[in-house]
């Protein structure tokens, strides 16, 4: 008997469209590369397509509508490219079943974006602003991974609530850094509105939606049209943890992307004052100087930066 | 396991609700002709639980755990920290008996939930498949302080020659552990096999049928596929009435209806209550009714 072998056939057989259709094409042949007994092998012999092919349909819709809900936009620009929605269906193969949870959506995510670079944009302009969107919500997924790994590692953060903490009186004066499990990317334009664009429903039921009706090739090319630049900041958060699992959520924020460059100078010694004072040295008006001191305390209390 | 069947307590007529979610199962369980008990397919964590339970018990009502996450067939084990987890979870909601589809919920090298596979994966219906069954739930048996039940999972296939009664009746006979049947779910097998479950009932240890569940469903392409938003089916109330009388240690009878209006869940529970009492020969599960 070779019980891991037969797991290892229906595996394939459930979550691979292609290996199904060759098994019904030529059940033998397909098997071949399978170590099955006699038995095993009149077991699959007897398996019936119409069967098993609903199920699968069903099981790979219940998995992209749930993965649908951390990629929404990757989603919705797949769809409106030729070959897209199939790319999204042969994605959650038995690789995808068999990853290690923890960070399985994450390498479905990496997979996607290299796979959507791949397919035929109606323009490289478009493709390099659609997929600053893939890389951002991928970024997304592998800080939240990085963290879940962290969380049952045996030496897990505290679980921490979607704000930091109240703010110190001298918040001003102490020295900044990034909070870690930070994603941060200057974006075409606001990826909040794109996503109220593109992704037209509850994301529980974008796969569902896309499914039925793509994104029309059109709406993406107008949704990307103009650019208006914005930087986007996502941050995973442990929100439960026991010993077993760990719930991560995103708390996100969007600013102008004149931020960028101020935020990639921190580096742990520069206070939110020291980088005013540069700023009003390089005669940056008040009302800038009042904006960047109000986003900066912005950040301390979204918990994206932290003063030390 | 015979005698602490035995001494398991009668629930009487029940619902699976999601304990976040209207419809409240507290307020169905303070309704008139509310459920006697709420079964809740939670996470592993009864951190996250405990206060909606603990919401349900000062209510009136006992709950049941009944996750979704435990291998109880294959090769692959349960982790022992999630076993002992599921421990924790069983002691502290004082669920009387630990039950669950027996199916794959994971394929992969950590534990999971079945909706990450889509939902579960039914068992290979062979002799090697039973032979680690019966590992599998005795594994599950030694860390949970409560008797564990195995429940035909939903099929769109049936893989393996094996009849299900057959694989389930010995299993639960060597392995010493109680059944939990889903009306639908064998439903789902006869359509999907073309067996009749009438015919293998023989094989069937009936006096270990502690539980019985009845839920929404849809015809697809000739197949039975589970929906618990969408109204029983004909076939599923056919089988319960022709299975009730059959179960004569039967424990309780849980309608499971997430997604469905508290009108909707009040009527339907009635008619499960009339069809016990119609069809059931067990005088303590009808006397649970009163």
């Amino acid at each position: 008997m070779s019980l891991e072998e037969a797991e290892r056939a229906l595996v394939d057989l459930l979550f691979d469209e292609a290996q199904r259709a060759a098994f019904f094409a030529d059940r033998a042949a397909a098997l071949a590369g399978y170590a099955l007994d006699a038995e095993e092998q009149a077991d699959f012999a007897a398996l019936s397509q119409p069967g098993l092919e609903l199920d699968a349909t069903m099981r790979r819709d219940l998995m992209l509508a749930r993965l649908s809900r951390s990629f929404p936009l990757s989603f919705s620009i797949g769809s409106a490219l030729p070959g897209g929605l199939a790319l999204l269906r042969r994605l959650v193969g038995p690789a995808y079943a068999r990853a290690p949870r923890a960070t399985r959506s994450a390498r479905f995510g990496e997979t996607l974006r290299a796979e959507l670079a791949g397919l035929s944009f109606a323009s490289d302009r478009e493709r390099a602003l659609a997929l600053a969107f893939v890389d951002t919500e991928v970024a997304m997924a592998w800080a939240a991974a990085r963290l879940r790994e962290q969380a049952l590692s045996g030496s897990p953060p505290a679980p921490a609530g979607r704000s930091a903490a109240p703010l110190a009186a001298d918040w001003a004066a102490r020295p900044l850094a990034l909070a870690p499990h930070l994603c941060m990317a200057v974006l075409p334009r606001s990826r909040a509105a794109l996503e109220r664009e593109l992704c037209p429903v509850e994301l529980d039921q974008l796969w569902a939606r896309l499914e039925r009706v793509p994104l029309p090739a059109g709406r993406l090319a107008a949704a990307l049209a103009s650019e208006q630049p914005r930087l986007f900041m996502a941050r995973a958060v442990l929100v439960r943890a026991s010993r077993c699992e760990a719930t991560v959520e995103q708390v996100t924020l969007e600013l102008s992307d004149g931020f960028a460059p101020l935020l990639r100078a921190l580096d742990g010694s520069r206070s939110a004052d020291a980088l005013l004072s540069r700023l009003a040295a390089s005669s940056a008006p008040v009302a800038t100087l009042e904006a960047v001191r109000a986003g900066l305390r912005t950040l301390l209390e979204r918990g994206m930066l932290l003063a030390r | 396991m015979g005698g602490r069947l035995s001494e398991l307590p009668v629930l009487g007529v029940g619902a699976s609700l999601s304990l976040e979610a209207r419809p409240d199962p507290v307020e169905l369980v303070r309704a008139v002709g509310g459920p006697r008990f709420v079964e809740y397919a939670g996470r592993l964590d009864v951190d996250e639980v405990r206060a909606e339970v603990e919401r349900v018990r000062a209510a009136g009502a006992r709950v049941l755990f009944h996750p979704s996450y435990i291998n109880f067939c294959g090769t692959l084990a349960n982790s022992p920290a999630w076993l002992a987890e599921t421990a924790r979870h069983v002691a502290e909601v004082a669920s009387p008996w630990f039950a669950q589809d027996l199916a794959y919920c994971f394929v992969g090298p950590d534990q999971g939930y079945s909706a990450e596979l889509g939902y579960f994966i039914p068992p290979i219906l062979n002799r090697s498949s039973l032979e680690r069954a019966v590992e599998r739930v005795r594994e599950v048996q030694a860390a949970v302080p409560a008797p564990v039940a195995i429940e035909p999972p939903p099929m769109c296939f049936a893989l393996g020659r094996m009849k299900l009664f057959e694989f389930f009746g010995e299993l639960a006979e060597r392995a010493d552990c109680a059944i939990l049947l889903d009306v639908g779910h064998l439903v789902s097998y006869e359509l999907a096999s073309g067996q009749s479950l009438r015919e293998q009932l023989s094989r069937l240890p009936r006096e270990r049928v502690i539980e019985v569940h009845i839920a929404g469903g849809r015809l697809e392409r000739g197949l039975y596929v589970d929906a618990h938003e969408r109204d029983i089916l004909p076939e599923a109330w056919r089988m319960l009435h022709d299975l009730l009388p059959h179960l004569p240690s039967l424990r309780a009878v849980c309608f499971e209806c997430e997604g469905k209006s508290e009108a909707e869940v009040l009527s339907t529970l009635e008619r499960v209550r009339a069809a016990v009492r119609e069809h059931s020969g067990h005088a303590a599960l009808v006397e649970a009714l009163a």
